[in-house]
């Protein structure tokens, strides 16, 4: 699928719960709890996804196919069949990216004018 | 993980499952498993970490989170239902790319046809609409008359720049629990130099006036302020210019500045008015400047303003200034406090007299009310409260009671495939109705009312208030709430009933259904329980302000209060020669003493019930005693009286004698009774000497009076010691008071003694002259207020309450009309049939009685600061207004009760 960059852009700035979970997504499939506390030990507790929040976002991605829910599931030992997995598209990837990259221009022009180092 | 946290758990996962509901359908059935889930896991690592306190602490967050997510849905949801609606469709449907209807479109259709449906009831029933719509708009009425008192008196923030920032300066004095507003300007001065904890520092002090050059002379009030005040406040004149510091020097300070009212009345609102000048006593002062309307600083009474010449070097003003201050930025008022407890304390080194004295930083808009004000409004709050709730359940009760004729309606709608919910919102919908319709009613009658509001309250409601009070934005705001929640309130209950019974019923057995019936009727009975219990809380508020209010009437002031009149004179301006003037104050007592009807004529600086003067920051002493308390008393309460004052006010000589004209101020003084056992341990003090402090002279006591009660209330904390000093022939104050005993009614005394005055002197203004009735009852109007209201909404109260007793026992009656009839063809006797009846009336209102007592029981003690020598739990009251109850109580189901008598056994058979 090829991807414009209207279709990217439009997405942006992303919401903080939308850029946390695709944070959390980029490394691997996770389901929602996991989520929860992938965002709260990389913040060091500073952002806490609520239950809610999370599921209202991921809602959203979906619709937007940011991210995608998964049929791979891990043992099923280590399972629980009420939980779903989600997963990062290739759109959630690309939009991260840009994210990323508006955030560090950003960031830059803060550091032009010497407001931070 | 302990057993306590897994139930706890299990628990609060089932809450959840059940709290998800607030999410939209599709929400929840596309997440809702998942987020139970996670939910859960969220939890039990919780409670791993930190046991149940942080499993609740992680549950409160989680439960906040899903209200916020669905009113973030449905508002979305609601954006684009309008987007929708607004063109004409839904959005489009994904599969069939035809556009839908809605769901949102759907929902206004619906709620329109509810309300052309809920009109439509009930203009059906014109009598139970009217007595709802009354009903409500008393109660809603009520509530947002008191609630425009309140937002202008106590919530509104005052129209000054950031108000938060204006503290109020007080003298404190720790050891005496005691502080007062006054300021020497010196000391003033002093604070205003603490730049590292004010920014600002102003001062203000009021002053009358007697105002001449054009037209009559006029006694004014006005204000000194210091140059800076009108910035400080944020506020600047409506046509010329503010004071400049250099009038704060002696001789360049004759400028004033005018009020509106004043401009427009003397003036007529002449543009030309800067520059012209107007005459204030001996001198003449450059108008510069005129104030907006609504300014009213420091009193709503205020008319003029003058620059204090506070940079007088040298110049000690004998003058008192109440003191503004604005916090620099940055530092918080505990901070502040501190700061000035230190400054305060070096200042107490350098001089030693005023050792013991603080400045207590308090907020400016404490002095709005005096603090004893506000619990005024928290208990007509709670007043008109509780008519609200009493109107709402009698509404419940109307409407349930027209809920059982509506039984076959709800019915049928059932039948034709109404749900629950369409039913109850249909009910509800007529409520709200009921209630709109109510609250503008409601607010035509505050608008109605408030007016004569305001001229019940005492005077210094408005007096000490920046604002005017009025029907506004705001209070339509409150009154629109007020009118929604009555809606809902009185209509839930008949509205849940109603599609409870819209689903039980059938369309053949409509006449009678005893479970609904038997269910309907102990919820009537608990609503008019209810409405007794709180109509019985307000009358027993009622009874103890009136017991109160009465004891107040009574209360022995120390002097006879009746056929005597009480007039005051303000002399400088017309008089600025001492000699001058005291030649007329002998005259004018001469003259006075010639009108006929009066049989006395005293003089006096002040007179009670509130001209006392007071010294602060004294020692006051007893010759050969010990001082009474470390440090002494600090202040001295004083009157200074002429030889004849004791005679006319017909104050007890207790001991010695009373003043003699030869007496002069300074040598002799007289005391009360209160000030004997104070200092002198209750011996007899004639003869022996006394001083007010250190620095002053000994006075020899000549004579001991009865005490006087003074009923102004910053004189309460300092008892009800006074001493008197004599005031003879060569008094010449700027000011005198005369009080004449008359053997006519006073009030019919008024004008023949303006006119002796007048023939003295034409020039001078006499606008203080009132009967001591007038002054005492000018002096209660705060209770009188509080009084007149309680009692009024008691009223309303007891009269709503027994309209419902009545309601329901009439409504009792029609129902068991037929067995009533069969007892009666079986040989029940009147006697009996009445009995039964009133029985039941009779069990509901003890009931309620009941219940009220335990309630006022807790609630009345809010009126422990108001009430004078009354325990708030006053058992006669208490028992007083129970019977009354009762009694009222028997009156409303007696005629219901009557007419079960009349019934015809025949007929009620016949029905069967």
């Amino acid at each position: 699928m090829n991807l414009t960059d209207t279709q990217v852009t439009s997405l942006l700035p992303l919401s903080v719960p939308f850029y946390h979970i695709l944070l959390s997504l980029e490394d691997s499939d996770r389901h929602g709890y996991a989520i929860i506390h992938e965002v709260a030990q990389r913040t060091s507790g500073d952002v806490r996804l609520r239950t809610g929040t999370l599921y209202n976002a991921l809602r959203r991605m979906l619709e937007l196919g940011l991210v995608g829910e998964t049929d791979e599931r891990p043992d099923p030992e280590l399972d629980d069949e009420r939980r779903r997995y989600y997963r990062a598209t290739e759109l959630g990837r690309a939009v991260l990216r840009a994210e990323a990259k508006r955030l560090q221009q950003m960031v830059g022009l803060a550091q032009e004018k010497a407001v931070i180092s | 993980m302990s057993r306590t946290d897994r139930s706890l758990i299990r628990f609060v996962v089932r809450a959840y499952h059940l709290w998800l509901y607030t999410l939209g359908r599709d929400f929840r059935t596309a997440c809702g498993p998942a987020m139970e889930q996670t939910f859960r896991t969220v939890c039990t690592k919780a409670a791993a970490r930190g046991g149940a306190r942080s499993v609740l602490g992680v549950v409160t967050l989680e439960f906040i989170d899903v209200v916020a997510v669905a009113l973030r849905e449905r508002l979305r949801g609601l954006r684009a239902g309008i987007r929708g609606v607004m063109r004409g469709s839904g959005p489009r449907d994904q599969r069939s790319g035809r556009t839908t209807r809605h769901p949102l479109a759907d929902f206004f259709a619906q709620f329109v046809a509810d309300i052309r449906q809920a009109i439509r009831a009930l203009a059906k029933r014109p009598g139970y609409s009217a007595i709802a719509l009354l009903t409500l708009g008393i109660g809603i009425g009520a509530n947002t008359a008191i609630f425009s008192v309140v937002d202008t008196v106590l919530l509104r923030p005052l129209p000054y720049e950031d108000p938060d920032n204006i503290y109020m300066v007080w003298n404190h004095i720790p050891e005496k629990n005691m502080r007062f507003a006054a300021h020497r300007l010196q000391h003033a001065r002093e604070w205003r130099e603490q730049t590292q904890i004010f920014q600002q520092v102003e001062l203000h002090d009021t002053e009358s006036f007697i105002l001449t050059g054009s037209g009559e002379p006029e006694l004014i009030n006005g204000a000194y302020l210091s140059t800076g005040m009108l910035p400080f406040l944020g506020v600047q004149p409506s046509l010329g210019r503010n004071f400049t510091v250099e009038e704060r020097e002696p001789g360049r300070d004759r400028v004033v500045i005018l009020s509106d009212g004043l401009w427009r009345t003397r003036y007529g609102a002449d543009p030309d008015i800067l520059g012209q000048t107007l005459r204030l006593g001996p001198h003449s002062y450059a108008i510069i400047g005129i104030m907006p309307s609504d300014f009213r600083f420091p009193t709503a009474s205020t008319k003029l303003w003058l620059p204090v010449a506070d940079n007088a070097s040298g110049v000690e003003h004998t003058r008192y200034f109440r003191v503004l201050a604005r916090l620099r930025d940055g530092i918080a008022l505990e901070q502040a406090q501190q700061s000035a407890d230190l400054v305060a304390e070096r200042l107490q080194e350098a001089r030693p007299r005023d050792a013991g004295w603080y400045i207590q930083l308090g907020s400016y808009d404490e002095i709005r009310l005096r603090g004893r004000s506000r619990p005024v409004f928290v208990v007509l709050s709670a007043a008109v409260g509780f008519v609200l709730l009493i109107a709402c359940a009698n509404i419940a009760n109307l409407s349930l009671s027209v809920a059982a004729s509506r039984q076959r309606e709800m019915a049928i709608r059932s039948a034709l495939g109404a749900g629950r919910f369409r039913i109850l919102r249909h009910v509800l919908t007529e409520n709200l109705l009921l209630g709109l319709a109510g609250g503008f009613l409601g607010v035509l009658l505050a608008y109605w009312s408030v007016p004569l509001l305001v001229r019940l309250a005492p005077s210094n409601y408005t007096f000490l208030t920046g604002n005017s009070i009025a029907v506004d934005g705001r209070i339509l705001v409150f009154a629109f709430a007020a009118a929604v929640m009555s809606g809902l309130l009185s209509g839930i209950i008949p509205a849940v009933r109603a599609s409870r019974v819209g689903r039980l019923a059938t369309l053949g057995n409509t006449t009678r259904s005893p479970t609904a019936t038997g269910a309907q009727h102990r919820l009537r009975s608990s609503l008019v329980v209810l409405q007794v219990g709180l109509s019985l809380v307000l009358l027993a508020g009622a009874g103890l302000m009136m017991k109160s209010f009465a004891k107040l009437n009574r209360i022995d002031v120390g002097y006879n209060p009746d056929n005597l009149i009480t007039l005051w004179l303000e002399l400088l301006a017309r008089y600025p020669n001492a000699t001058e003037r005291t030649a007329m104050i002998d005259a004018l007592q001469d003259q006075l003493a010639l009108v006929p009807g009066v049989e006395g004529v005293a003089r006096a600086g002040g007179l009670p019930p509130t001209g006392l003067d007071i010294s602060f920051g004294v020692t006051p002493e007893a010759e050969g005693y010990p001082v009474p308390s470390t440090g002494g008393d600090f202040v001295m309460p004083s009157q200074s009286v002429g030889p004849d004052y004791f005679r006319v006010m017909q104050i007890d000589l207790l001991d010695g004698r009373a003043f003699t004209p030869s007496d002069t101020h300074g040598d002799v003084v007289i005391v009360n009774d209160a000030m004997v056992n104070h200092y002198w341990q209750g011996n007899s003090p004639v003869g022996k000497r006394f001083r007010v402090d250190a620095k002053d002279g000994w006075h020899t006591v000549v004579g001991v009076v009865g005490d006087v009660r003074f009923l102004d209330s910053p004189v309460d904390q300092f008892g009800e010691m006074e001493m008197y000093y004599p005031m003879g022939d060569g008094w010449n104050r700027h000011r005198v008071s005369f009080a004449l005993r008359t053997n006519a009614n006073p009030t019919e005394l008024v004008q023949p003694i303006k006119q002796r005055i007048w023939q003295l002197d034409p020039q001078l203004p006499v606008p203080h002259i009132y009967s001591m009735e007038q002054r005492l009852s000018d002096a209660l109007a705060e209770p009188r207020f509080l009084l007149t209201l309680t009692t009024l909404f008691a009223f309303v109260a007891l009269t709503l309450a027994a309209i419902g007793l009545y309601g329901v026992i009439a409504y009792v009656v029609t129902q068991r009309t037929n067995e009533i009839g069969i007892r009666m063809a079986l040989g029940a006797r009147v006697g009996n049939v009445l009995g039964l009846v009133l029985r039941y009336g009779m069990l509901l209102a003890l009931l309620g009685t009941l219940l009220g007592l335990v309630g006022a029981f807790w609630l009345t003690r809010l009126l422990d600061t108001m009430l004078f020598e009354v325990s708030p739990t006053d058992p006669r009251t208490f028992g007083a207004v129970a019977i009354v109850l009762i009694a009222v109580s028997l009156v409303a189901s007696y005629l219901p009760a009557r007419r079960a008598t009349r019934v015809d056994p025949m007929v009620a058979l016949r029905t069967e």
